[in-house]
Formats: C-alpha cells, sequence, structure tokens
C-alpha cells in the first residue's frame, strides 16, 4: 500500500506541462568560489522557489518567459536580476559575502524559505559565522557544544560532548564529516569535540521527521561539511590559545578549476607541564612520575573541476588523543616501572565525484573509509635481586595488558537529485558498507626469568555488510500544503543473518491562516551499529559493537508535530514528539568490558525498549545588533529491560525534565563584540549505593561454607538525581583590521560563576562509621585568551 | 552599555571567586534511611535443617546499621497451614528448625512468613519444583582441556513440558587408590569446561544451566580437567544436579552479577533479586539429585 502510494505520487509529477524551461548551475561565494549549500532561488512572482544543494547545484524549472529571480542566502547579499527563460539556460551565480554581521543577519530575513515555509520540521542549522560569534572555551568555539545550546539536544553533562538527541543515546546519532560516519567526536574526555571550527564550512543537524534519504541511526543526523577551499586566492587563518593552537591554509592550486583547504590542531599541555613535572620529580629522585596528554587532528580537502559538468572531492579528516602516565620507582635493589595509558583515534576519507546528467538531474558518487581505534594499556615492569643466595644476576618480571577494540568501515553510495519542476523534487540513491568490528580484544602478556606467557583473550572481529537505498519526493501539493514522502530500505548481513527494513517517511508543511505553519512528521528508523557504556563513569571506555545473530538491530518510530510562525525578527517554533524504541542494548547488572576479560561481549549484554517524549520551545533572534535564541526542552525519556531492575521501566540516565538555554550574541562597537551562554539541565538520574542487610546464600554461591552475607543494595536503577546542571559562558572579542591581515583578542570564561557541576560522585566513610555522599565537579571557572590572525 | 557591563563583570568575578573557595566537592545529604525487615530462607531438599536469616537493613549514609534481629516470628505455611515454626535462634544467628530427615519434595505452595513488633510482616511462596531427569555418560579422554587430553562428561535432561527448568550442576571426582583400587574417600569438586550458551558458571565448581525460553531437551558436555587414562583406575564422577525454583534461579544468577562486580568501579549496579513482598531478602527451594558415573 505504501509503495503504490509513491508510486502514484511520481506518476503525478510526470503530468506537469512541458512548456517549462530550466535553468540550472552552480551558486558560489564570491570571494572564494566555495560553492554554496542552501541558497534559496526564488521567484517573488510564482511564489515557488528551490534551494542549492549540498555542493552548490540548483535546477529551477519555470514556464517559458520573462522572470524576476532572487537569491538569498545567510551572510551573503541578497542579489534579483531578470532573466529570459525562452531555452534551458545554465548559469553559475556568484554571491558576496555581507561585511558584517549584522548585514548578515538582515539578509536572512529579507527573503527565502522562512521557517514556516519549509517542510522538514526538527531541523537545526548553525551558520558557521554565527557559531564563530559564540563565547570561545579556551580558545576554541566548539561545535558539539553550540549545538548543545539548542532544544531536544542535551549534554551527557560536564566532560562530554556526545549529543542526546530526544531521549536517545550518542550511538544514535549519524554524525557525518563529509559524508563520512565518524565514531567518536571527543578530544579531552569530552571537552572539546574533533571539529576544528576554521575547517567546517557548514553544519546542520536532523532530530526528527526525518526524510527518506537519511538512514542508520534512531536519533538524529547530523551533516557536517569541510571547506573546499578558496578558488582564488591564498589565505590562512591561525590561532594561539592557552592550551593549543591551531592553523589553516587554504587557495587555489590552478585558479577556477582546483582549490585545496589544510587545517591542523594541537594542544600543548604536555609540553606546558613538562617543568612543573620535573620539578616535581627532582624532589624525589627514587620516584620518577610522568603524566602526559595531547590530541591533535587535521583536516584535508583538494577539489577539481574536471569540466563544466564534473567535479571531484577528496577529504580527508585524521584526530588523535594520547593519555598516558608513566611511573617509576627505583632503589638499590630493585627498578619497578608502570606505563597506563588511553588512546583513540579517528581517520575518515572520502572520495566524491559530481555529476551534471541534464538541467535537472545531478548525481553524487562517493566512496569512504572511516577507521576509530580505542587502546587501552597497563605494562609494568620490575627488575629485582632475587633473595636466593644460589641465584645470579637480575630478575625480570613483565607484566602487560593491551586492551583493543574499533571498527573499520568501507562504503560507497550514488545519490541523485531530480528538480523536476518547482512542484516536485525528487531524490533517490543507494549505498552499501562493509563493517569491520573489534568489539574488544585483550592481549596479557607474561614474561619472567625462564617463562613466557602471550595471549589473546576477547572477541574475534565481525564483519557485517549494510545497504540502503531510498526514494523521496518533495510535493507542493498546493500553495498552502506541501509534504515530503518517501521510502528508505535498509538491511544488514551479519553471521549468517539478514535483517531489512522498509521504513515510512512522511513529513507535511500546512499553512494556517495568520502565516502559521502547522507541521508533522513520521519517521521508521533501524540502526545496525551500538555503543555500550558505562554509565557510572564518563571516560572514554564506550565501546561500538554490531547487531549480529543474536543482537537484534535497534529501531524506533518517531512522531512529531508542532507550529511555526516569523514574528518579525523573531523565529518562533514549538514542537512536541514521542519515540518508541526497540531492541536497545545496554549492559547487564553487573557486567562491564574492564577487568572481565574472558567472557564473550554478547553474554554480557541484554537489549529492551525505551520510550521519549517531550516538547521543545526555540524562539531565535536573528536580526538587529543584538540576536540570539532562547530554547526550553520539557522532556521525559524512559528505558525498559527485563534483565535490568527487575524488568521494571525507569529514567534513561539523560532524562532530563527541564533543559533551558539562552544564547546572546552583541556587538558593542564595530570591533567589540559580546556573546554569553546561560544553560541550565535537571540533574542526571543515577543509581546510588542506598542500605545494607544481612542475607542467607543458598548452597553452591560460596564454595566455603558461608550461611551469611553482607548485601548492599542500590536505589532503583537511576531512581537518585544529582544535582542540576547550570553554567555561564561569557566572551569578549576585540578586532582591529591591519594592512594585511585582521586579528582578533578573544577573552573568555568558561563556567564564568564557578558552579560546581557533578561529574562523578563517591560514598565516604569516615572514623566514626558515618557514610557521606559527595558530589565532584570537573570544570571551575576556566578563564582563557586567544590570539586570532585571518590573512 | 557599559554601565550594565562592568558592574555585571565585577560581581559575577566576585561570585565566582567566593565559589572558588568552595572547592571542587560538595557533600549531598540525604534523606535518612527507614529500616526495613530482610528475610532469607533457601531450602534444598535434601535439607534436614532449615535456616532463615531476619535482618533489619542499615542505611549508607546515616548512622543506623543492619544487625540480624531477634524477637522475629518465623513461620512456614504448606496450603495455608503451618507447616514448621523456626523460632529457635542459633549461635549463627539464624532462625533453625531441625528436622528428624531431610525434608525431601513438599507438595503444595510453601509460604515463608515474618513477623516482627517494629516491622511490617513479610512473606513469599515458593513451590519445590521437580526431580531433574537426566542421564549421563563419560567418554574417558574424549575432549580436551586447555590443550590437554581429558574426559568428557555429557549429562541429558529430559524436558518437562510447560515448566521452565533451571539447574545447578556440580562435579566431584572420586579416587581410588591408583596401586590398591582402594576408595581414598576423597572428593575434589571440578573446574568444569563446557561452551553451552544456556550455562553460566557460578562460582569456580557450579554451573547454572536453564532452558528458559527454549523448552526442550538440555544436553551439556563438560571437559572436566582429568584424564582417567593416566590412572590405573578409572575415576568416578558424582554429579550433584538441583532443579531451582524460578525465584531461585534469578537470585543465583544476579548473586553471581554481585559477586563479580564487586570492587570494580566499571561494574553496572546491581539490584539483588527478590520475591519478598517488601522487595528485600529472598526466599527460593531447590530438588537435588546426585548420581555416580564412571
Amino acid at each position: 500500500m505504501k509503495i503504490r502510494m509513491a508510486l502514484v505520487l511520481l506518476l503525478i509529477s510526470n503530468s506537469i506541462s512541458a512548456q517549462n524551461r530550466t535553468l540550472s548551475g552552480y551558486i558560489y561565494d564570491f570571494q572564494t568560489g566555495e560553492a554554496l549549500i542552501g541558497v534559496n532561488i526564488w521567484s517573488p512572482e510564482l511564489k515557488l522557489g528551490t534551494s542549492s544543494n549540498t555542493y552548490g547545484f540548483y535546477s529551477f524549472t519555470l514556464p517559458k518567459g520573462v522572470h524576476v529571480i532572487r537569491l538569498t542566502s545567510f551572510g551573503y547579499e541578497n542579489k534579483q536580476f531578470e532573466i529570459d527563460l525562452s531555452e534551458n539556460l545554465e548559469f553559475n551565480f556568484q554571491l558576496k559575502t555581507s561585511n558584517n554581521l549584522l548585514n548578515e543577519v538582515d539578509v536572512i530575513a529579507s527573503g527565502g524559505q522562512t521557517i514556516q515555509e519549509q517542510v522538514q520540521m526538527s531541523k537545526m542549522e548553525v551558520p558557521i559565522k554565527q557559531l564563530k560569534s559564540l563565547p570561545a572555551i579556551l580558545g576554541e568555539v566548539d561545535i558539539m557544544k553550540t549545538l548543545q545550546l539548542l532544544p531536544g539536544i542535551q549534554s551527557g553533562g560536564e566532560g562530554t560532548s556526545g549529543l542526546y538527541v530526544r531521549g536517545g543515546s550518542p550511538d544514535q546519532n549519524l554524525i557525518l564529516l563529509d559524508g563520512v560516519p565518524l565514531y567518536n567526536v571527543n578530544h579531552l574526555f569530552g571537552f572539546f569535540s574533533v571539529f576544528n571550527a576554521d575547517a567546517i564550512s557548514n553544519i546542520s543537524l536532523t532530530k526528527g521527521g526525518f526524510p527518506a534519504r537519511y538512514g542508520g541511526r534512531l536519533s538524529s543526523v547530523l551533516e557536517i561539511n569541510m571547506k573546499e577551499g578558496n578558488m582564488n586566492e591564498f589565505h590562512g587563518d591561525a590561532t594561539a590559545s592557552i592550551i593549543s593552537s591551531k592553523l589553516t591554509l587554504e587557495g587555489p592550486i590552478i585558479k577556477d578549476k582546483a582549490s585545496f583547504m589544510i587545517s591542523g590542531r594541537r594542544t600543548y599541555l604536555d609540553v606546558i607541564a613538562r617543568p612543573f613535572i620535573t620539578s616535581s620529580n627532582n624532589n624525589n629522585p627514587n620516584q620518577q612520575t610522568s603524566p602526559k596528554y595531547y590530541f591533535y587532528d587535521t583536516n584535508g580537502k583538494i577539489n577539481y573541476k574536471i569540466g563544466k559538468r564534473d567535479r571531484v572531492y577528496l577529504s580527508h579528516f585524521q584526530g588523535q588523543d594520547n593519555f598516558g602516565i608513566k611511573d617509576k620507582y627505583s632503589d638499590s635493589s630493585r627498578t619497578e616501572e608502570f606505563d597506563f595509558g588511553i588512546d583513540w583515534m579517528n581517520s575518515i576519507t572520502a572520495l566524491r565525484w559530481n555529476h551534471q546528467w541534464s538541467p535537472k538531474l545531478f548525481s553524487n558518487a562517493t566512496i569512504t573509509r572511516s577507521l576509530y581505534k580505542f587502546n587501552t594499556r597497563a605494562v609494568s615492569e620490575t627488575s629485582f635481586l632475587p633473595n636466593f643466595p644460589d641465584t645470579t644476576g637480575q630478575e625480570i618480571e613483565n607484566i602487560a595488558a593491551l586492551y583493543l577494540s574499533g571498527i573499520e568501515d568501507y562504503g560507497s553510495r550514488i545519490d541523485f537529485d531530480y528538480a523536476h519542476n518547482p512542484l516536485h523534487y525528487v531524490r533517490l540513491g543507494a549505498g552499501y558498507t562493509n563493517h569491520k568490528f573489534t568489539p574488544g580484544a585483550t592481549n596479557l602478556r607474561f614474561a619472567s626469568t625462564g617463562f613466557n606467557l602471550d595471549t589473546s583473550l576477547g572477541s574475534q572481529s565481525i564483519l557485517s555488510d549494510e545497504f540502503f537505498a531510498y526514494v523521496e519526493e518533495e510535493w507542493n501539493i498546493g500553495e498552502n500544503f506541501k509534504v515530503n514522502v518517501g521510502l528508505h530500505f535498509a538491511g544488514l548481513a551479519v553471521q549468517n543473518e539478514t535483517y531489512t527494513s522498509l521504513q515510512p517517511r512522511i513529513g507535511l508543511n500546512y499553512t494556517l491562516p495568520g502565516d502559521v505553519a502547522l507541521k508533522a512528521s513520521y519517521a521508521d528508523m533501524m540502526q545496525f551499529v551500538n555503543l555500550l557504556t558505562n554509565e557510572g563513569i564518563g571516560l572514554p571506555t564506550d565501546l561500538w559493537v554490531p547487531s549480529t545473530a543474536t543482537i537484534k538491530p535497534q529501531t524506533s518510530r518517531q512522531y512529531a508535530a508542532g507550529l511555526a510562525k516569523n514574528l518579525g525578527a523573531f523565529e518562533v517554533s514549538i514542537e512536541g514528539y514521542y519515540k518508541d524504541m526497540q531492541n536497545l542494548v545496554s549492559y547487564k547488572e553487573g557486567a562491564n568490558f574492564i577487568f572481565s576479560l574472558n567472557e564473550d561481549w554478547e553474554n554480557k549484554i541484554t537489549q529492551g525498549n525505551g520510550q521519549s517524549f517531550g516538547t521543545e520551545l526555540f524562539v531565535q533572534k536573528k536580526k538587529g545588533k543584538t540576536s540570539g535564541w532562547i530554547g526550553y526542552t520539557l522532556a521525559w525519556s524512559y528505558r525498559q529491560f527485563e534483565e535490568i531492575n527487575d524488568g521494571q521501566r525507569y529514567f534513561f540516565t539523560y532524562d532530563r525534565r527541564h533543559d533551558f538555554s539562552a544564547v546572546l550574541t552583541h556587538e558593542i562597537t564595530d570591533n567589540i563584540q559580546f556573546s554569553g551562554a546561560w544553560v541550565y539541565g535537571t540533574g542526571r538520574a543515577i543509581t546510588l549505593p542506598e542500605y545494607e542487610y544481612v542475607s542467607s546464600i543458598p548452597n553452591g554461591l560460596s564454595w566455603y561454607q558461608q550461611q551469611q552475607v553482607l548485601i548492599q543494595r542500590p536505589t532503583d536503577k537511576n531512581s537518585f538525581r544529582m544535582s542540576a546542571y547550570h553554567r555561564l559562558d561569557l566572551s569578549f572579542s576585540f578586532h582591529r583590521k591591519r594592512e594585511h591581515y585582521n586579528r582578533w583578542w578573544m577573552i573568555s570564561a568558561y563556567n564564568t560563576y564557578n558552579n560546581l557541576n557533578p561529574f562523578f560522585f563517591e560514598t565516604r566513610t569516615d572514623a566514626s562509621g558515618n557514610t557521606t555522599l559527595r558530589e565532584y565537579g570537573l570544570f571551575p571557572i576556566i578563564p582563557s585568551i586567544a590570539y586570532r590572525i585571518k590573512f | 552599555m557599559k554601565k550594565i557591563f562592568i558592574p555585571l563583570l565585577v560581581s559575577i568575578a566576585l561570585f565566582s571567586c567566593e565559589r572558588w573557595e568552595e572547592g571542587i566537592a560538595r557533600d549531598i545529604v540525604l534523606p535518612p534511611h527507614n529500616p526495613q525487615i530482610a528475610a532469607s530462607l533457601f531450602i534444598d531438599s535434601m535439607d534436614s535443617t532449615l535456616n532463615a536469616t531476619i535482618s533489619k537493613t542499615g542505611g549508607l549514609f546515616d548512622t543506623t546499621s543492619t544487625n540480624v534481629i531477634k524477637n522475629a516470628k518465623v513461620k512456614l505455611y504448606r496450603d495455608g497451614a503451618l507447616l514448621h515454626d523456626l523460632n529457635d535462634f542459633s549461635n549463627n544467628q539464624t532462625y533453625y528448625k531441625f528436622l528428624a530427615e531431610q525434608i525431601g519434595i513438599v507438595n503444595g505452595a510453601l509460604i515463608f512468613e515474618v513477623h516482627h513488633p517494629d516491622f511490617e510482616t513479610v512473606s513469599a511462596t515458593q513451590s519445590f519444583p521437580e526431580k531433574a531427569v537426566f542421564t549421563t555418560k563419560v567418554d574417558y579422554g574424549g575432549t580436551t582441556f586447555f590443550d590437554e587430553t581429558s574426559d568428557a562428561l555429557t549429562i541429558s535432561f529430559t524436558d518437562i513440558p510447560e515448566e521452565n527448568q533451571h539447574y545447578l550442576i556440580n562435579i566431584h571426582a572420586h579416587y581410588r587408590s591408583g596401586i590398591t583400587g582402594q576408595d581414598t574417600a576423597e572428593y575434589f569438586p571440578l573446574y568444569l569446561e563446557t561452551t553451552n550458551q544456556n550455562a553460566t558458571r557460578i562460582n569456580e565448581y557450579g554451573i547454572l544451566l536453564s532452558e528458559e525460553g527454549i523448552n526442550r531437551n538440555l544436553a551439556i558436555r563438560f571437559a572436566t580437567g582429568i584424564n582417567s587414562i593416566n590412572y590405573l583406575f578409572q575415576l568416578e564422577y558424582r554429579i550433584t544436579v538441583s532443579t531451582l525454583s524460578n525465584e531461585l534461579y534469578k537470585f543465583y544468577q544476579s548473586y553471581s552479577a554481585l559477586q563479580n562486580s564487586q570492587g570494580n568501579p566499571f561494574a553496572e549496579p546491581v539490584i539483588l533479586y527478590s520475591n519478598m513482598s517488601n522487595d528485600i531478602g529472598c526466599f527460593g527451594v531447590s530438588t537435588t539429585l546426585k548420581k555416580w558415573d564412571g
């Protein structure tokens, strides 16, 4: 029935008159020559429009004749012109950036698709220029932290940059960097994300009402595109802050034909701390302790226009974190060395080919590789003189435990955009990904004089093949009614098991009297990867595991409805949603990956269901010297697993009843800008030890004859709330234009009023036997200063 | 604008400095714990003494502490009629009742009930499961154990339709003198290796096997870790199979998870299974059968 409906929609779209002509081409930035995404192409006379796609391509079919066309885009000057469409025309446009933020925000309200005209609901876009004006923490503007300020999107608390979208967990977000999935977006234990804002051109996040082209995750799709590189001139952008520095270079390789962008960032906490560590170690020559932490990431992109209709892109990203502590003790009789470390890395590569088949048909073919590795090591080496009088020489004992996990994906996909006419826009495509999961392999080594053991425990790699196909149509049924309808087919072949799913998607937009848009959507989703995370800790011990013959894929159904309206300079929207999730994955009670090495990971997990529902209010001001937004979410999120909490439903640990954020940017003068962000969220739901009692135990539970034991009983699962989270970040930016460059001083403070936001808790028992619960914060106020130049 | 910004920033800075003094930790005061009764009783068909532990709970964040409590009335009913009164209090801090012989399989619904003047009465109901029906077979030197030749022992259980059977299996090796063949009277519990998907290890020597959700005959094959071929007299194996009630099986599982997680900060919290009316403690029953093979 659903398939028949989709076919009928396609047939109707073919009945449009043949007296139309098509204007098509690309839209570029005038200064950089980079393709512009989402530029609105509008016919004021016919009240019809379209927009440029991810590669700047547009196709606009109108009746034969002369038309006025208007181009509008956030941050760019409007362009309006008259065009004679007696024949099909191919025309590339260039838009000039407006000079300052004030002008930029004036432009957006002056034309194009407003919030009430968009069919797709639950989609958030943060222009990079607006993002860069928000408070910079330690000199770094963080994309993930900015997204966490939007309604329906929550942080996991202090020290995490994961996104919790509408009651979902971080693994339910498909994070695409130039179309390639990224599995871990954290640097510095979550304080920073891996995205370097200087290397990014565009961000959009969809948290519901998913069009059929999206799939593979239950809760959101975050698309981030790297800059393409300036086609016209060589430029650079460098920032130095207290803990890190970064440099971005871009320019033409062949003018107007090929360009490059390369960007790198590294922290130097390890370098700064080295003199202090050395000084500390000098005070105790027998004991040498050397902690170390740094991260780096690099982005690079090359693009080449092969002809008028073809273009190729090669993008690469690599990021790595290294954390470790080395400890060495030595005296006359023995030397003990201990090395503990955690490191994780992401690497992605994408090769894309754009081809314009006709004025109406555009395609993009992509091949990708994504790699994520997470390693833990604990190595101990002891050398000592033995006590036995008949032995000579030194004995050496070496013990090493290495824990490795990761994912490697090779993928390909092809997408077609077919702009039949302004009433019908069709997208279709298909893709395939080969996953290689290493859910957790442990290598144990023990070496002593005359004895060697080297053994590997844990799971073998799991290979799986994921495939999908989709068709989607955006259809303007009448002046007041638009729909986006589609089907997404997804499948996974793993361990002689094949899962398939046909997922209907629909989005509706009906304009009520008073220009209020009434929107509704429905989306079925399925995902084949799972993130296992210990809820009690915030360390990056999260492990990615696949769906297997016994672990069923996660599925969800999401219903959403809302109203949207432009009120002068303000955009106001309110949305309600209900999300029902099945086959969610969690550790069983008592299970963990660390220190439990010889069990199969599938035995440690269990599957259950979840529900989340809530309401989101978003008021955004984009116009004037003062801009910003207010977001509020009232939400509930539950989980229910047969093997957890005695089968009773419980709050998801990131259930957040109230989530409020206020973001403000104000231009004090032409050269001084102030920004601030305040966020408040209900405390995290956790499980605490609550009381203890004496119990008998039955036979067989103790191999010695023990009859009674002391049992410690925790609270019901996630029934205790940590303190509420709230934080104020402030930032000032001072700009000067020099002869050959622009420079900025940026002064900022994270957690300005120094609120203790709980990160973890511990129970403490004093000498008199009284136990107390203590919450620990992670980050106090963190002031910072950064210097940026752009040339 | 300066008139607003500067005083605002100064105020925030002062407030922030004041908070700096408070440090990065904060003690949370929790409401005092309301003590409750915790009752546990486990009965096996081979038991000739019944032992119940009755304690009161103690909060972990206040001064109330847990301890075994006296003056409780501990009763065991069968189908509503009093079966046993466990009102003697032993030196082992348990309420007990000596029976003249093994309790055996008691038919009907058993109700464990505890009364205490300071607490609400608590109770739980159990029924003895049927005895396991199984056959055993030893395959001497028929498998490997950590790459060494080992005896293999297969236990085949007959399904009881419409019931979920849960078994606790222990196996002991019984040695004879290698020279004379005389009984040494030595029984050693065996660490058993199995790849059976429905099996869970309990402590070192126990295996939990469940047919939950399957309802069919079960068979489990163990590597015993012993190679009888090395002995002049082949070993005897004593197989002990306890059929557990559903509730007792859940208790075993959660207690095992609790034991495995203790002292591990990375482990998920475990709520020990309870079937008592106040959700604290457990009443479980099992039926045990011992068999020799070899």
